[in-house]
């Protein structure tokens, strides 16, 4: 799927990041710190073991 | 797909679920104030995974479920008119009027076309100068942004063929009622992502602080929605009631500045009506004055006054989170997405269409009178 989209709210914006787009407007920029750091609080909340232990 | 599997995965959204019931020793009540949250809700079956002394609450959230009805009506009487182009997101146009939808417009000779963006519209405006464009502009403050970029080009490239009919709503002025209006039950918000996106987080530490409610910032993914109920169930518990961001991967503290001053310079905060609340003080974007030429209520003459819809739908509770949608007795019966009766049954993100698609466990209908909670 190919659209048009305006980065005229998001002009950091640079080929290669994901980008969340509402009415064919680009709003946020997905941060990948940010969004490890969730997986991260996901294990911490659920008690998981950290992502290098190896599946049992 | 990065960013998206990720928070789908099965084991950790039940050790998340664990959690939450391990950590929630009281009932509480906690509402998902988007639309799309609630379709995800329903979709992934998060609220299965819950305690039952956890009651989930679906907010009103739905752009085009709260779109005034003098609004659709207005929208039809303009589309009807042979010099007008009316461009909408396809949500509305299946949206029961007090006579009619886009749709009959449609089939009645209007030129109606379903766009993806308002910035599509104003490209129709271009190539038509001959022709009225009119774009209904609903929704709230993640498609604000595209509204106002698309007033800004038209006004830019003196595209003066182009027009927004404004029904642009606003999510904390509706917090604000839900929870100062009789009988809330609402003990904890999950707010919406994509809006904090573009408005940031601070307009919801004095609605946290003046009702003493926790506000959990939370993001659309199955885990991110169990992530943003264990965080509201913690602060519960713990007496607390702050302001957290689940959904820091998207949502700054600021928001977007570069689009919160682009609809500070096009829209100006006025009153609003909403579709089966009623209205809420500043709830509302209109254009500002400078941008008046292109609001197609000056153009084609104000939307009708408002009146009292009689119909057995039961939109407006369902919206307040006073009743599910399988208490409405319309619901699968008289009201359907193939013949909606109220907004919350034809829209992708309202409540009546999600419980209608996914869920295959609705109970038996309670007696008429036993459903009243609110």
């Amino acid at each position: 799927m190919l659209k048009e989209v305006s980065l005229g709210c998001l002009p950091e914006a640079a080929v290669g990041d994901y980008v969340i787009v509402h009415a064919g407007m680009a709003i946020s920029r997905l941060d990948e710190a940010e969004a490890l750091e969730t997986l991260r609080m996901f294990e911490e909340i659920g008690g998981l073991a950290s992502p290098e232990t190896p599946p049992a | 797909m990065k960013f998206i599997d990720e928070y789908r995965n099965a084991e950790a959204a039940r050790r998340i679920a664990e959690t939450i019931s391990r950590e929630a020793t009281r009932p509480w009540t906690i509402m998902e104030i988007c639309g799309g949250q609630t379709h995800a809700i329903v979709k992934h079956g998060v609220d299965t995974l819950l305690p039952p002394s956890l009651t989930l609450v679906h907010g009103p959230g739905c752009p085009v479920c709260v779109t005034p009805v003098e609004y659709i009506d207005k929208a039809v009487e303009i589309a009807a008119r042979p010099e007008v182009i009316f461009c909408s997101f396809g949500d509305m146009l299946r949206v029961p009027g007090r006579a009619a939808d886009l749709l009959s417009a449609k089939a009645g000779g209007g030129d109606v076309r379903m766009v993806y963006s308002p910035l599509d519209a104003v490209r129709i405006a271009a190539e038509n100068p001959a022709r009225e464009v009119v774009f209904f502009a609903v929704g709230f403050e993640t498609t604000a942004p595209a509204n106002a970029m698309a007033v800004r080009l038209a006004a830019a490239r003196g595209v003066r063929n182009f027009s927004l009919l404004t029904a642009q709503v606003l999510v904390p002025p509706a917090m604000e009622a839900i929870l100062s209006a009789p009988g809330n039950r609402v003990q904890g918000f999950l707010a919406a992502g994509h809006v904090c996106a573009v408005m940031g987080v601070g307009e919801y530490e004095p609605l946290a602080r003046r009702h003493r409610i926790p506000i959990v910032v939370t993001g659309f993914e199955p885990l991110d929605i169990l992530q943003g109920i264990a965080l509201c169930v913690r602060q519960l518990e713990q007496g607390r009631s702050e302001v957290e961001n689940q959904y820091a991967r998207a949502v700054r503290r600021e928001g977007n500045p570069a689009a919160r001053a682009l609809l500070h310079e096009i829209f100006q905060v006025i009153p609003r009506r909403w579709r089966g609340i009623g209205e809420i003080p500043a709830s509302g974007l209109g254009l500002a004055e400078r941008y008046a030429a292109f609001d197609a209520e000056r153009r084609f003459g104000p939307a009708p006054p408002p009146a009292d819809e009689e119909t057995v739908c039961r939109a407006g509770s369902i919206l307040r989170g006073i009743l599910r949608p399988y208490e409405c007795p319309a619901f699968g019966r008289a009201c359907t997405p193939e013949h909606p009766l109220g907004a919350p049954m034809v829209s992708s993100e309202g409540a009546c269409a999600a419980y209608h698609r996914y869920r295959r466990d609705v109970p038996e209908r309670p007696a008429e009178g036993a459903v009243a909670r609110g």
